[in-house]
């Protein structure tokens, strides 16, 4: 591939949407709306466009060049003979070529949909700006080739997600929303960056001999590398051997910045407050591309990942315990926004549970299904929320199929992909717990979990399809909902035929008939196998895939039919063995969010406001002011001694003036005499 | 001869001091500064003969135009305190402490 033609992209792919930002943001208000739908949608166009070519390119690179840094500027170099530098460098490979995809195409139809949803909303300039930025910054991050350049885009996206959150920022409710979604994120970022001191102590400074020059044999004689780039960091991770503890500290602090990013337990708890923000942001950053960023960041720093199983270990437990822990408490949520948010979180909780086990490939694979059918899922709650005028309790709603088809169609398609039947679903969650077969803490342990978290997904699935769409409308808004316009339905439509066929073109699980696709596989595979790595998944056995297949279909399939028997057609009155007093604690704490913000409210903001009350109301007014005070004190006694002699008569300066000659002239005789 | 014009110099001197001191119309108080100065001015001419040097009567010179400049001022300053009503006596105007 032409490093020319790469760098060329690369900038073109990260210019369009900060270009079209800054036209929305300075030139949106004075122009109009018109002006503000044209610019936001077609910059992100443009980048899918060349996203597009970078695409091509990379397919008919020949075995071994599949993957280019280019270096776009030198940002900072320090010291002329050292190393020590930063350089704008972005990395073009399958891994940043796949994200793009997800990141500028269902932006895209995001982007398209917004144009729609925002028609009535004044502040439609600020909001494009805002989502072109997002845009930006998301690219910034996966193509980031060097450490600072990495950490600008994470939190460039923390940035963009805060704004966007709190968008409608007269209403308190957002504003806290956003705050906390940027605490956590900060969190994240603290550990990220953590991460990338003791990266560049242990890693980014192991002797280096520059391709060309000549280095003696010994160690003094090479010279010394200063660096965050990632191709050089990855190329060192081995130094350190494997199972080193420092390796293992700097992939939890990698790792706890993924969770933060992508909601997982215990920094999950800003992402369903999240939901504050406006449907397309939902769809667009918490759901199809900001929150799986932790995802691409496990998968980016594989090769220190694969040399430290024990981080890995953690991560995958982590993530396969917030998807179980989720998708319980997606089942009692009545807000239509926060059930798919709880359900993104046990989703992205599977794809940290593929990277947590190695497998790549099927956790990205996961990453782009899910991005199609969740941000069909939210767009067409967003449809649905626009015609309730921004009613979000599903108990409201009811009967909607009958009143907006296309919509309910695809809510249903996006719905079966969720709860992995025929659609999307089936074949990445499938294809990812099957690598849960062999691999893994505790092989087996974890996907039995998984299956267990199949169940649900269909349960929590279809009950808000049956309850939003089905039955009798139980609101007048739901009585006079209408199918909503053009613009907002392409996108659900083209959303809805990606996660119908994407699945069944893309790749399978398992062998049907002596045919499976893998194209997922031929395509990302290739980047995790060149690092001087150590083992990655094991692939599962064809008979062992086909049976995790049908396992997890089938139990996927019981917690669907369950659900179309409980909230469809009605016949099954399932929550009612959950009223007694036995298990009455199951949909009280599902319904409680597990009590994880009360839990934290208890031990962390609790506390913290009776410390600042304690400083407030004690340290700051006796201590602090005490010694501000005691100085103020000591100035103005001595001022006010000093001030009783300016009297203002003349008589007194005179006086004073007098004295000190003739006490002068005295001292000066006796100091003549006593030197002769 | 000249020990005669240091004493007559530090009488006056003395005299202008003990009435700046003590007397309350700003106008005697001018005269009496005008005193120390004209006390200063003869210290210059006697120095000058008894040293047979010119250099202190140009002194002098100089100390006649800086009183009669201070004079002007310091009269002017008067007649405005007189205009605005005040009686004119040292210890009533006491709002410079202010």
């Amino acid at each position: 591939m032409n490093p020319t033609v790469i760098a060329g992209l690369s900038a073109t792919i990260l210019l369009l949407p900060i270009l079209g930002s800054a036209l929305c943001g300075f030139l949106g208000v004075p122009l109009g709306r018109r002006f503000v739908n044209w610019v936001g949608t077609v910059s992100i166009g443009l980048a899918f466009a060349a996203v597009l070519v970078l695409l091509a390119l990379l397919l008919h690179a020949p075995q071994g060049h599949q993957s280019s840094t280019v270096v776009l500027w030198n940002w900072l170099s320090l010291g002329a003979g050292s190393n020590l530098g930063v350089s704008v460098n972005v990395t073009v490979d399958a891994l940043s070529v796949w994200m793009l995809l997800v990141i500028t195409g269902v932006g895209f139809l995001i982007h398209v949909y917004s144009v729609g949803y925002m028609e009535h909303d004044p502040g439609v300039a600020r909001f494009f700006s805002y989502m072109n930025f997002f845009i930006f910054a998301m690219a910034l991050l996966v193509l980031a080739a060097n450490m600072v350049i990495l950490i600008i885009g994470w939190a460039g996206v923390a940035l963009a997600s805060y704004l966007l959150i709190g968008f409608w920022h007269d209403r308190r409710s957002a504003a806290v929303a956003a705050r906390k979604a940027m605490i956590t994120q900060v969190i994240g970022d603290v550990a990220l960056v953590l991460a990338a001191f003791l990266i560049f102590v242990n890693l980014g400074t192991a002797p280096y001999c520059p391709p060309g020059a000549h280095c003696p044999a010994a160690a003094g004689g090479a010279q010394h590398l200063h660096t965050l780039n990632l191709p050089q960091i990855f190329a060192h991770a081995s130094s350190l051997g494997p199972n080193s503890p420092t390796l293992t500290i700097i992939c939890i602090l990698i790792a706890i910045g993924a969770f933060a990013k992508s909601a997982q337990f215990p920094l999950h708890t800003w992402l369903p407050d999240a939901m504050e923000g406006p449907t397309p942001v939902s769809a667009l950053i918490h759901a199809a591309t900001m929150v799986t960023a932790g995802v691409y960041l496990i998968a980016r720093f594989h090769p220190l990942f694969d040399l430290a199983p024990v981080a890995a270990g953690m991560v995958a437990s982590v993530g396969m315990g917030t998807s179980i822990m989720a998708g319980f408490i997606a089942l009692s949520q009545t807000d239509i926004k926060r059930v798919i948010a709880y359900s993104t979180m046990s989703q992205i909780g599977l794809m940290i549970f593929a990277v947590g086990i190695g497998a790549y490939a099927a956790g990205l694979y996961h990453l782009m299904i899910h991005a199609f059918f969740k941000a069909l899922l939210f767009l067409a709650a967003g449809n649905v929320i626009h015609t309730m005028h921004d009613e979000q309790d599903i108990r409201q709603m009811g009967g909607l199929q009958a009143r907006m088809r296309i919509t309910a169609w695809s809510f249903l398609v996006g719905s079966l992909a969720l709860g992995g039947f025929l659609f999307g679903g089936m074949f990445s969650k499938e294809d990812l717990l099957g690598f849960g077969t062999v691999n893994g803490p505790a092989a087996p342990a974890l996907y039995i979990v998984g299956v267990a978290v199949n169940v649900l997904t269909g349960l929590y699935a279809f009950r808000l399809y049956g309850v939003t769409f089905t039955g009798e409308p139980r609101s007048d808004l739901a009585r006079h909902a209408h199918e909503a316009r053009r613009v907002m339905l392409i996108p659900v439509v083209i959303l809805a035929a990606l996660a119908a066929v994407a699945g069944w073109v893309l790749q399978w699980p398992v062998t049907i008939a002596g045919f499976r696709p893998a194209f997922v596989d031929a395509f990302l595979n290739p980047v995790f196998h060149t690092a001087v790595s150590g083992p990655i998944a094991h692939e599962p056995g064809a008979g062992l895939a086909g049976i995790g297949f049908v396992i997890g279909t089938g139990l996927s399939v019981i917690g669907i039919a369950v659900a179309l028997r409980i909230w469809v057609r009605r016949d099954l009155d399932a929550p009612a063995w959950f009223r007694g007093p036995i298990l009455g604690w199951l949909p009280r704490l599902s319904f409680h969010k597990l009590y994880i913000d009360e839990l934290y409210d208890a031990l962390l903001v609790r506390p913290g406001y009776a410390l600042a009350r304690v400083l407030r109301r004690t340290v700051e007014p006796e201590v602090m002011d005490g010694w501000v005070r005691g100085v103020t004190g000591v100035a103005t006694d001595f001022s006010a001694g000093i001030r009783s002699v300016q009297t203002g008569l003349i008589r007194d300066y005179a006086s004073i003036m007098v004295f000190f000659a003739v006490a002068f002239t005295v001292a000066l005789i006796i100091a003549a005499g006593l030197v002769h | 001869m000249f020990p005669y014009i240091l004493l007559t110099a530090g009488f006056l001197f003395a005299v202008g001091v003990l009435g700046v001191l003590i007397r309350r119309n700003p106008l005697v108080v001018f005269m009496s500064i005008e005193l120390m100065l004209n006390a200063v001015n003869l210290v210059l001419v006697g120095y000058s003969s008894y040293l047979n040097s010119e250099e202190g009567q140009i002194f002098a010179f100089m100390v006649i135009v800086v009183a009669a400049a201070e004079v002007v001022v310091g009269l002017g300053l008067l007649t405005r305190v007189f205009r605005i009503g005040r009686e004119l006596d040292v210890d009533d105007l006491d709002e410079m402490q202010q």
